[in-house]
Order: C-alpha cells, then sequence, then structure tokens
C-alpha cells in the first residue's frame, strides 16, 4: 500500500478537539442528507422543535458517554465491558456493539450506493461502496491518528460549503412557512425527535477511541457545548427546506437539503452548485465510513484481546461488504427500517447498553468497600493505534 | 456473482499486501484462525448475498419483526 503505518507499540493520542471533529463528522453530513429528510417527514414545519427535543435528549446521551469514558480509566469500550461484566457477559455485548457498528456502516454505505446510483444508473451501482471501502480501508489501516487528521484537514471545507450555502439561500427563505406551529400536536414532534435521537445515539461509537482522548474527564462537559453546536449546525438545514419550499414539497424530497442546493442560483455567474453538495455527501459518508470501520476493527481486537487491531482492518471491511450487498433494497424499505427499526436498535445500543453500564459501575463503586473504587482494574493493554 | 469478483479484485491484492506479512512474522496462532474465520465468513456472506439477494432483504425482516414486537406490546398494554 505504501501508507505510512506508525509503530503499534506506540501509544496515540487525539486532543478533545479532535474527538469532537470526529463527533460532527460522524453526525453531521448524514443528518442533513438522511436523519432530517425522516424527521421532517414526521414533523414538517415543526421540526425545528423536534431537533431541539432531541438535543437536550442528547446532552444525556452525550454526558453518559463521557462519564462512562472518563470512567474507564484509559480503556476502550469494549476492554471496559469485559472487565465490568466479566468474560462470559460482556463478550456477547462486546459482539452487540461490534454488530451495531457493522449495520451502521453497511446503512451508511447502502445510502451512498443508492443515492450515486440514481445520479449514474448505468454504472455497476456496486462499484460506489466498494471503492469506497478499498479507499477507507487504507486510511483506518494507517491508523487513528492519520483518520483524526484526515477529518480535521476535510471538516472546515464541508464547513465551508455549509456556510456558503446557508448565505446563498437566505434570500429565498421566508419564514411564514414555518406557521402555525404546533398545528398537528405535539405527536410529530415526539416522532420527529426519536429519529434524531437515534443519530445521536450513534456517537457510542466514539467510546471505542476514547480511550486515546487527551482529557477523558473533560468529556461530560464539552458534551453539553457540543450539542449546542449541533443544534446550531442543524438548524439550518432543518428550517431552510421548509422556508423555501413550503412544507408539502420539502416533505416530498427524498434528499430536502440537496434540493435547496440545486435551488441556489446567484446571478448568471454561480447558476448550480448542487456539486457541492454531491461532495459534501460523498466525504461525510466517507469519514463516517473511516469512523466506523476503524471502531469495528478497534473492537474486534480487543474483543480477542489482540495484540494489534490492524490484522482485522482488511477482514473487517470485507464484512462490511458482504453485509452492505445483503442489506441493499428499495427506497423505500431502507426508509422504513431507519424510521421504524433503526432508532430502537441505535438507542438500544447507543444509550441503553452505556445506561447498563453506567449504572453497574456506579453500583459497584457505592457497594465496593473503602478504598476501592469498584472500577474494573486495567487490563493488559491492547494497542489499538 | 460479478459483485463477488470485483470485492475479490480489490479485497484479496489487499489482504495479500497488507497482512501476509504480518500473519507471517507477528501474529500468534489464534490470530491466524481468528483472521482465517472472519475472512471466511465474510466471504461466505457475500456469496450469501448474491444468491439471497432478490429472495430475502434482512432490513424488511427486522422492520416487520420490530413492528410485530410494538403491535404485540400495544395489544398486551390493551388488554391491562
Amino acid at each position: 500500500m505504501g501508507t505510512p503505518v506508525a509503530s503499534p507499540t506506540v501509544k496515540i493520542q487525539i486532543s478533545n478537539g479532535q474527538y469532537w471533529l470526529m463527533a460532527i463528522a460522524l453526525v453531521l453530513p448524514i443528518g442533513h442528507f438522511i436523519f432530517l429528510h425522516l424527521a421532517m417527514a414526521f414533523a414538517g414545519r415543526t421540526t425545528w422543535l423536534s431537533l431541539l427535543v432531541a438535543t437536550f435528549l442528547g446532552c444525556g446521551i452525550l454526558y453518559v458517554h463521557g462519564k462512562l469514558a472518563a470512567g474507564a480509566a484509559g480503556q476502550s469500550l469494549i476492554n471496559f465491558t469485559k472487565q465490568l461484566l466479566g468474560p462470559w457477559l460482556g463478550i456477547p455485548v462486546g459482539l452487540l456493539f461490534i454488530l451495531f457498528f457493522l449495520l451502521a456502516g453497511a446503512i451508511t454505505l447502502n445510502e451512498f450506493e443508492l443515492f450515486w446510483g440514481s445520479a449514474y444508473p448505468k454504472t455497476l451501482n456496486v462499484l460506489f461502496p466498494i471503492l469506497m471501502v478499498a479507499v477507507a480501508l487504507g486510511v483506518v489501516y494507517a491508523g487513528l491518528e492519520v483518520a483524526a487528521r484526515l477529518i480535521q484537514l476535510l471538516l472546515p471545507v464541508l464547513f465551508l460549503i455549509g456556510i456558503v450555502v446557508s448565505l446563498l439561500i437566505l434570500k429565498d427563505k421566508d419564514m411564514a412557512e414555518l406557521l402555525p406551529l404546533l398545528y398537528h400536536g405535539m405527536l410529530p414532534v415526539w416522532q420527529g425527535a426519536w429519529i434524531l435521537v437515534a443519530m445521536f445515539s450513534e456517537l457510542v461509537v466514539l467510546l471505542t477511541i476514547a480511550e486515546h482522548v487527551k482529557e477523558p474527564q473533560k468529556l461530560p462537559r464539552q458534551g453539553f457545548l457540543m450539542m449546542g453546536a449541533f443544534t446550531v449546525l442543524f438548524l439550518g438545514p432543518v428550517t431552510g427546506p421548509l422556508m423555501v419550499f413550503g412544507e408539502p414539497l420539502a416533505q416530498a424530497f427524498t434528499y430536502p437539503t440537496l434540493a435547496e442546493i440545486q435551488y441556489i442560483a446567484y446571478t448568471n455567474v454561480l447558476e448550480r452548485i448542487d456539486l457541492l453538495g454531491l461532495f459534501l455527501l460523498t466525504l461525510g459518508s466517507f469519514l463516517r465510513l473511516c469512523l466506523f470501520l476503524l471502531a469495528t476493527a478497534v473492537s474486534i481486537g480487543h474483543l480477542i484481546a489482540a495484540p494489534n487491531y490492524r490484522l482485522y482492518v482488511v477482514p473487517t471491511a470485507l464484512l462490511l461488504l458482504a453485509l452492505t450487498f445483503l442489506i441493499t433494497t428499495t427506497r423505500e424499505e431502507t426508509s422504513a427500517f431507519l424510521t421504524i427499526a433503526y432508532p430502537v436498535i441505535a438507542v438500544g445500543v447507543g444509550v441503553g447498553l452505556p445506561l447498563l453500564l453506567g449504572a453497574i459501575s456506579l453500583i459497584r463503586s457505592l457497594t465496593a468497600p473503602k478504598g476501592n473504587t469498584g472500577q474494573p482494574s486495567k487490563q493488559k493493554k491492547v494497542t489499538s493505534s | 456473482m460479478v459483485n463477488v469478483l470485483i470485492v475479490l479484485v480489490i479485497i484479496v491484492p489487499m489482504a495479500w499486501f497488507m497482512d501476509l506479512p504480518a500473519l507471517r512474522e507477528d501474529a500468534t496462532a489464534r490470530d491466524r484462525v481468528l483472521y482465517s474465520l472472519l475472512m471466511v465468513s465474510g466471504l461466505a456472506l457475500l456469496v450469501l448475498s448474491q444468491v439471497y439477494q432478490s429472495s430475502f432483504s434482512p432490513l424488511t425482516t427486522m422492520t416487520q419483526a420490530l413492528k410485530g414486537i410494538g403491535e404485540w406490546v400495544l395489544q398486551w398494554q390493551a388488554r391491562l
């Protein structure tokens, strides 16, 4: 490959900023294109209220994740689970996390395939996920630090695109399209929020690399700030298509954000900028895929206490591709899955399991004799970078 | 089956150049066994995905199952 690979014995550290940039890369682009559309289908013009409810609940999710990362004493999610629950229960729970990461990665690839497949109907659709996995494989094989730096490098470009789009569409927005408020009651707001909570639950994947964060004790507090940032970052896409096209049309679009970008025509100089939208989705899917691939390979390595996770990157990529082909289906079926089944799975694994681990850890520390914190002792370290 | 072939054309050289040296030199016996197991599972799943592509949809099955559970819970709640 010729990829520079850091020595597996070197302990890699990433800054808290890089950790949160990874969180943004994981949620923001795919949220714009997939989850907001699903939430909008329920909540319509009150999707922004769903977003506020979801970010409020998201604060709790990130707090639990942050506390777990801080309390894991430098251990990864899988090692912490194994230590806390013991091997007989810890390994099946660890496998649940791994299966969820694989499923989320496969859904990302599936969505990417559906999107580009509709743009290039004459091209063999499977080429899109295969090529993306091939590139992501190189990044993940090079290690966590490379993935973190890549995200640090590319995310500002995505931000810039977002700001440009927001400014250019400003003149076409009509605030009156957001009224009347709560016309259909609170139920659609909750339904939309449920979808967005599922999206935030996916952030559990970052716990697999939280052991490398320089200051994990700051993560719970920083989680609140991050949710504030997410609210700001999502507020434009949540209200934009509704204010530009109106509720019925915005709900009918498969990709409302892309439709909004396609609508932009800035005089005769800049007639179409939808290429930026395609770039946003492709790059976002790629960064997200890198994170899920990395998390799955690292978790497999930790589950079997392997000395180096890199050996499992290629088999993980193969499993991911196979799962993607297995779940390849129509857009309607994917949307139904993401609306009905996926939130239950995501919240179960992303919130339920961390809450359970946190509760067990807390009970242990409360019932432990004085001088013993009840936290699992550090087991033999497994290098994951 | 063209999908399987494309995947193999990309994955096999990657495994050959990236993993084979590590498997030969550093890996333990357990690593080798698990590596082989994962690769075989991946390939089996890949072939299965092509065989059952048109007749079985895991996403729809999961959706229907969760819908069924939800309906059962609602019925159970109504009985109470």
